[in-house]
């Protein structure tokens, strides 16, 4: 057998046995960051609620992720809800204690179509490497329907265990 | 080929990973009849409605009887059509479907609907009839009238009869214990009828002659005709000595017979129930045996009546002294309260048995005090009263057998407040999680009863509280529901069909707030 014949072989059975990821929920498509960086956000929101029109998006900011700044988006108005942190984070040499601690847009996007949401903040090393940083989004859609992607995996599962998990970043140690 | 299928493999897997929408999960967006609808005539399809076309894998059909059938659908456009068999009975219906949306996932759920009007799954009740029960029934009696008024008549005739007796009397004893053989042999049958839970129909056969024979009540009926048989060659037997002791033989074998079988001979501690019960039986003998000769004694007008009612008052007071120790005794080994004489069948039973035992008591005490030492005396009028009394005596007795032969079909409190115990402790589930425990119980009219609370034992707030059953053993794919909350830390499901009984995994998911939920996960035992 050529190595291109178990190459192919590899691949297939890979595609076979590799789990059906969870490609129909709310999902980042940066899925991994390095301690102590700026973060980029992009929320990607792939259909509304059982058929229903996305009419609002809400981003729960995890403690510890700073600095939060949504970008703008056309056709859609920008709500932030501030509060104080639970503990003072260093920022440049700066102390912040409070910021932004919900995020959400309102609009109005069919289940058809398909949207990203963005917003950039600052992982503090409040998260150590290997862990994961996540941010509950409840989906709020046409007729009171709601979508919450807000489960956080339990010790020993993963996202993929789950329905709705929230969408997560895994922190990585930086490259040295 | 191979380099073919590693170039799709790549292509599909690097979709799969670029892609956000490439492919998107299926939803039910509805189907009809709508979900938990009624309506008046069952449907000749159901029709499930979703986001986008799904490959069906599963579609199982439990009808209100808890059968099920595997159903092939047909596909319109993102709708599954599954035509339904003919009809199948009012009653509530469960459509469990599994699909394959277009990403491969593989999604399901339950859909119910009723047709006429909602139904719990049929309960499997004992399928004993009224007629079969009455037959049952009357067996009892015909074997306590052939005991008390057969081996106790005996009894009363050989030893405390006093001289010469009227051959009618020893007729009517003869009688009362024929009546008890008939009903001893037909109750074989009965029983192994009742214990292989087949109806009167199948009585014509070997198998429950052979299974009553065998069973536990057999004992008791092979022992209380060896007495009916004994006593019946008592009333023959011309020495006196030697039917008086035949007799006694009689009434003792019954006596143990009685604490072979039954609710009372099997109440704890045995040592103490079963001798209770032998005593009581003994007495009523003694004490119910004589009325019917007494009775035939004075209307026949015996001269040597007036002095055996005085003789069988003096030995009346020590053996209703026994009665009643016994009794109550055997009340207590069997839990009675006075709820449960209210409040049970067994319950009420005994109250009723009690209401004519006290009469019978009653007219007892009237006879030892007035109307026994008058007839001694002589006269008409004394001996009329006398005979009026027992009559009524009699006829008391005969209710309190038909009273007690009841309770061949109801379990005492003991038994009851054990079955309701267990049964609540089978149908209760406790779910712990560090962050909070929940307590889910089945309720008696087809509902859940959910008790949440914190892992410090406060109750938990909750926004809304979903809830998801699935049997996977029976193939039964998830049904969602919304509980409704009753206040904070209680919630409630209502009008929910179990379409099979077993292991129902139960997933609870707790809104606390917008952004966090705690999921709950356990196996609640549907009967």
């Amino acid at each position: 057998m050529t190595k291109t014949k178990l190459a192919a072989l590899g691949a297939a059975a890979l595609l076979i046995v590799a789990p059906v990821t969870a490609l129909a929920h709310v999902t980042l498509e940066a899925s991994q960051a390095t301690v102590g960086s700026t973060y980029k956000a992009v929320l990607r929101v792939p259909h509304g609620c059982a058929g229903a029109a996305t009419l609002r998006v809400r981003v729960q900011i995890p403690e510890g992720f700073i600095a939060v700044k949504p970008m703008p988006k056309a056709g859609w108005s920008l709500d932030l809800t501030k509060g104080k942190y639970e503990q003072s984070y260093d920022l440049h040499g700066a102390k912040v204690t409070d910021g932004v601690k919900e995020l959400s847009w309102s609009g109005n996007l069919p289940d058809d179509y398909y949207e990203e949401f963005i917003f950039r903040g600052t992982l503090t090393s409040a998260f150590a490497a290997g862990t994961t940083v996540y941010f509950p989004v409840v989906q709020e859609c046409d007729g009171g329907k709601v979508e919450r992607w807000i489960e956080i995996p339990a010790d020993g599962k993963t996202s993929d265990d789950y329905e709705s998990p929230a969408p997560g970043v895994k922190i990585i140690a930086p490259a040295k | 080929m191979l380099r073919f299928l590693a170039r799709l493999a790549l292509v599909v897997a690097g979709c799969a990973m670029l892609a956000g929408p490439c492919f998107a999960h299926a939803t039910l967006i509805g189907s009809e009849p709508a979900e938990s609808s009624i309506v008046a005539t069952a449907p000749g399809a159901v029709r499930l409605s979703f986001n986008e076309p799904v490959t069906p894998l599963a579609i199982r059909l439990f009808d209100p009887a808890g059968e099920s059938i595997d159903l092939t659908p047909t596909a319109e456009d993102s709708d599954l059509i599954v035509k339904l068999p003919v009809a199948r009975g009012e009653g509530t219906y469960a459509l469990s479907w599994r699909v394959a949306s277009a990403d491969g996932h593989p999604i399901g759920g339950t859909s119910t609907f009723s047709v006429g009007h909602a139904s719990r799954r049929a309960a499997t009740e004992s399928g004993m009839s009224d007629a079969m029960e009455f037959l049952i029934w009357l067996a009892r009696v015909g074997i306590y009238i052939g005991w008390i008024g057969g081996v106790g008549g005996a009894l009363f005739l050989t030893i405390i009869a006093a001289g010469k007796r009227p051959a009618v009397a020893d007729r009517t004893v003869a009688v009362l214990l024929g009546l008890g053989a008939i009903a001893t042999a037909s109750s074989f049958g009965l029983q192994g009828l009742d214990e292989l839970g087949k109806g009167l129909a199948e009585l014509g056969g070997t198998t429950p002659w052979v299974a009553g024979l065998q069973s536990r009540y057999g004992e008791t009926l092979w022992l209380g005709a060896l007495a009916l048989l004994l006593a019946a060659v008592a009333l023959r037997l011309s020495v006196r000595p030697i039917a008086a002791t035949v007799a006694s033989a009689a009434l003792v074998i019954v006596a143990f017979a009685l604490t072979l079988s039954g609710h009372a001979s099997t109440a704890a501690p045995v040592w103490l129930a079963r001798p209770t019960l032998g005593l009581h039986g003994a007495a009523v003998m003694v004490w119910g045996g004589s009325l019917l000769p007494l009775l035939i004694l004075v209307a026949t007008r015996q001269e040597n009546a007036g002095r055996t009612a005085l003789r069988l008052s003096g030995l009346l007071l020590p053996t209703v002294a026994v009665l009643a120790l016994t009794g109550l005794t055997l009340a207590y080994l069997q839990d009675v309260t006075a709820a449960s004489l209210i409040g049970t069948d067994y319950g009420r039973l005994l109250a009723g048995k009690l209401v004519f035992v006290l009469c019978m008591l009653a007219i007892g005490a009237l006879n030892r005090r007035i109307l026994v030492p008058r007839a001694t005396t002589g006269g008409e009028a004394p001996f009329r009263q006398l005979r009026r009394v027992l009559t009524v005596d009699v006829c008391l007795l005969l209710a309190v057998i038909a009273v007690v032969a009841g309770w061949r079909f109801t379990p005492p409190p003991r038994s009851i407040a054990a079955a309701e115990a267990a049964l609540r402790h089978r149908q209760m589930l406790h779910i712990h999680t560090a962050k909070g425990m929940a307590m889910i119980q089945l309720t008696d009219h087809g509902g859940l009863d959910i008790r949440l609370s914190t892992a410090n034992g406060r109750p938990l707030v909750a926004q809304e509280v979903r809830v998801s059953l699935a049997n996977p053993a029976a193939g039964v794919e998830p049904l969602q529901r919304q509980a409704t909350r009753i206040e904070d830390g209680h919630w409630r499901v209502d009008g929910l069909t179990f379409p099979v009984g077993g292991a129902w995994i139960v997933r609870l998911n707790v809104l606390i707030s917008d952004f966090e939920s705690l999921p709950l996960e356990g196996t609640l035992t549907v009967p």
